[in-house]
């Protein structure tokens, strides 16, 4: 919790607590038992020091500049329209019955939750 | 038909393509070979834990149907009878696709997938799901909600993963081939680990419709089987782009015609998966392998991938960050499991939390973490730079070499529950793997021996951008030269 991301020279991880795992667990809608704690702030300073090898060094900086960082394996320009399926067509809307088959509650075409207003 | 369906069965080695000859000439029938499967799944498969569902009566409707187009002159399919499974997370009309979590318990997918679809129009025979790791998580199919699985050649140890289930019954009996899927190697350390061939195509090649998602810029559907040439059968199959994936690539790509006169011709045996973390026996079997090459008339030559030593760091930033962002969409209101709760909060947290198993909250954990306000730009910005890097290197190293060659796995099959409390030493079974699913390139893995004690031992091929059937036809050059791949367990006759 002791580092800022933008600062260039941060040190190879952040210091992994107790603190950073429950946030990070109410980011992820994740409950985590306080018995569980202790482990896992010791798997994530492991995967975080593993992690580190990533480079996070003045070399990666340097060869970041020279390479665009991707979220692709190929450089495609031929990806299909991002269009939504018609009612009734493979991919699009399925029929509210095989729907609420798979809800866990799922009542006059509409998946039932918890009061959502006026809760805490 | 059952009083003489064992006089004239193939024997459990026989690969796909010479029981379609078998069929082809009437020397059994769809159904009596099917009916045969069935058995061993509902046996072996349930032993092992690999078989978590077996169809058999629509199965065996199939295969009736199968050997009545047969009969009557219809035309027959690419796969005519031949017998499949697929992984747990990928979706078949028939069954449950649960991505072997228990949060998905029950999840019917009201589809098929894409890739399942192509296989049944050209008569292939869906036989059941096989186990896997939860959300293919895993490197050792020690995560399923449906139990491990048991390596078929020695049963303490485990099968690999995430498509463990499929490798365990790809290794113990031929005349059927498994869907597997591979996001850092999960096709692929299995298929090594026990004695079976298997591809992970080009990132787009083949359709991912119907496959539950892990790490969506990583996963590949790709199939498992005894050797290369039905591999490559299976890819002609369920290959091209699909219109209902718009990540599936209408891109050129190569075919066993245009590689029959452009094979392989120069290998780079890559220098760093030969390094002193891989275990010296599998070293030892490599370098014999690419003299064995080397002696077919193949040229290899040592090659340099700097960036092999980053890219499992890379690999599980970027893999969790999108499981992490795949995995929200399970929260207990739309599909799976939910616990009681009184408001909406404590229903996604309670649902998520009893829902996904150890392994999966680990990686989500750590992925909402590396996507987080503050260190987003440290860890994913830094982690696409890096992925930019290892895409750039290996596709120059490939600039002059046709093919790259390392291990699969750097150690041998290990002992069930040796390394499945310890994050580390599991995630460092896809060291070697991982690579390829960065890049987007195709890789193979094809058996190259056993060790000291039997247990199978496998190498990997990596190739350019769409040449797959390359990578294949190097297999099986390499299978005509070295016939470890039709070896089966001992007691498996």
């Amino acid at each position: 919790m002791s580092t800022d991301a933008s600062d260039p020279s941060l040190p190879a991880r952040p210091a992994v607590d107790a603190e950073l795992v429950r946030k990070t667990a109410r980011l992820a809608r994740l409950q985590i038992e306080d018995a569980d704690i202790p482990k896992l702030v010791d798997h994530l300073e492991k995967i975080l020091d593993l992690v580190g090898e990533l480079g996070i060094s003045d070399d990666t900086t340097q060869s970041g500049d020279s390479i665009s960082a991707t979220t692709d394996s190929l450089d495609v320009e031929a990806w299909r329209n991002d269009e939504p399926a018609a009612e009734n067509q493979p991919g699009g809307p399925r029929d509210s019955q095989q729907i609420g088959g798979n809800c866990p509650d799922w009542r006059d075409g509409s998946f039932v939750t918890p009061r959502v207003v006026g809760g805490e | 038909m059952s009083e003489d369906r064992n006089l004239q069965l193939p024997p459990q080695s026989a690969t796909c393509l010479e029981v379609l000859d078998h069929l082809a000439a009437g020397k059994c029938s769809a159904e009596q070979l099917l009916t045969s499967y069935l058995d061993y799944l509902e046996t072996t498969g349930r032993e092992l834990g690999a078989a978590v569902e077996v169809f058999r009566e629509s199965a065996l409707d199939a295969a009736r149907e199968s050997d009545a187009r047969r009969k009557n002159g219809d035309r027959v399919g690419l796969l005519e009878g031949i017998p499949f499974t697929a992984k747990m997370n990928i979706s078949t009309i028939e069954g449950t696709t649960d991505a072997s979590s228990s949060i998905l318990e029950g999840f019917k997918s009201g589809a098929d997938a894409t890739v399942v679809s192509r296989l049944k129009n050209q008569g292939a025979i869906l036989a059941g799901k096989s186990n896997c790791d939860e959300f293919a998580m895993g490197a050792s199919n020690e995560t399923s909600v449906h139990g491990v699985v048991k390596n078929p050649w020695s049963h303490d140890r485990v099968p690999g993963g995430s498509s463990g289930g499929a490798a365990a019954l790809a290794g113990s009996h031929g005349w059927a081939f498994h869907l597997g899927s591979d996001t850092g190697g999960s096709i692929r350390q299995p298929a090594a680990f026990c004695g079976a061939t298997g591809l992970k195509p080009t990132w787009g090649r083949v359709s991912r419709r119907g496959l539950i998602a892990f790490g969506s810029s990583l996963d590949q559907i790709g199939p498992l089987a005894r050797d290369a040439a039905d591999v490559r059968r299976v890819l002609e199959v369920i290959e091209g782009a699909d219109e209902l994936d718009a990540t599936s690539v209408a891109c050129e790509r190569d075919t066993a015609e245009s590689v029959a006169s452009d094979p392989v011709r120069r290998i780079g045996l890559v220098s760093e998966g030969l390094s002193e973390g891989v275990d010296e026996d599998i070293r030892e079997r490599i370098r014999e392998s690419a003299k064995r090459l080397g002696s077919a008339g193949y040229e290899v030559v040592e090659v340099s991938l700097q960036t092999l030593a980053r890219a499992n760091a890379c690999y599980q930033v970027i893999a969790t960050a999108e499981a992490s962002s795949n995995l929200a969409r399970y929260d207990g209101v739309h599909i799976g499991q939910r616990v009681p709760a009184e408001n909406l909060d404590q229903l996604y947290c309670g649902s998520r939390s009893s829902g996904f198993g150890e392994e999966v909250r680990r990686r989500i954990l750590l992925g909402t973490f590396v996507l987080s306000s503050g260190y987003i730009d440290a860890y994913y910005g830094r982690a696409q730079q890096v992925r930019a890097e290892i895409r750039q290197e290996i596709l120059t190293v490939l600039e002059d070499v046709d093919a790259l060659m390392m291990p699969v796995s750097p150690f041998a099959p290990f002992c069930i529950g040796e390394r499945v409390s310890d994050p580390l030493a599991l995630y460092a079974c896809d060291i070697l793997t991982v690579t390829a699913n960065l890049a987007g390139v195709p890789a193979i893995a094809v058996p190259c021996g056993s060790d000291e004690t039997g247990l199978p031992m496998g190498m990997q091929w990596m190739g350019r951008h769409g040449e797959d059937q390359r990578l294949l036809q190097l297999a099986e050059s390499w299978q005509s030269l070295d016939d470890s791949w039709r070896k089966l367990p001992t007691g498996v006759k």
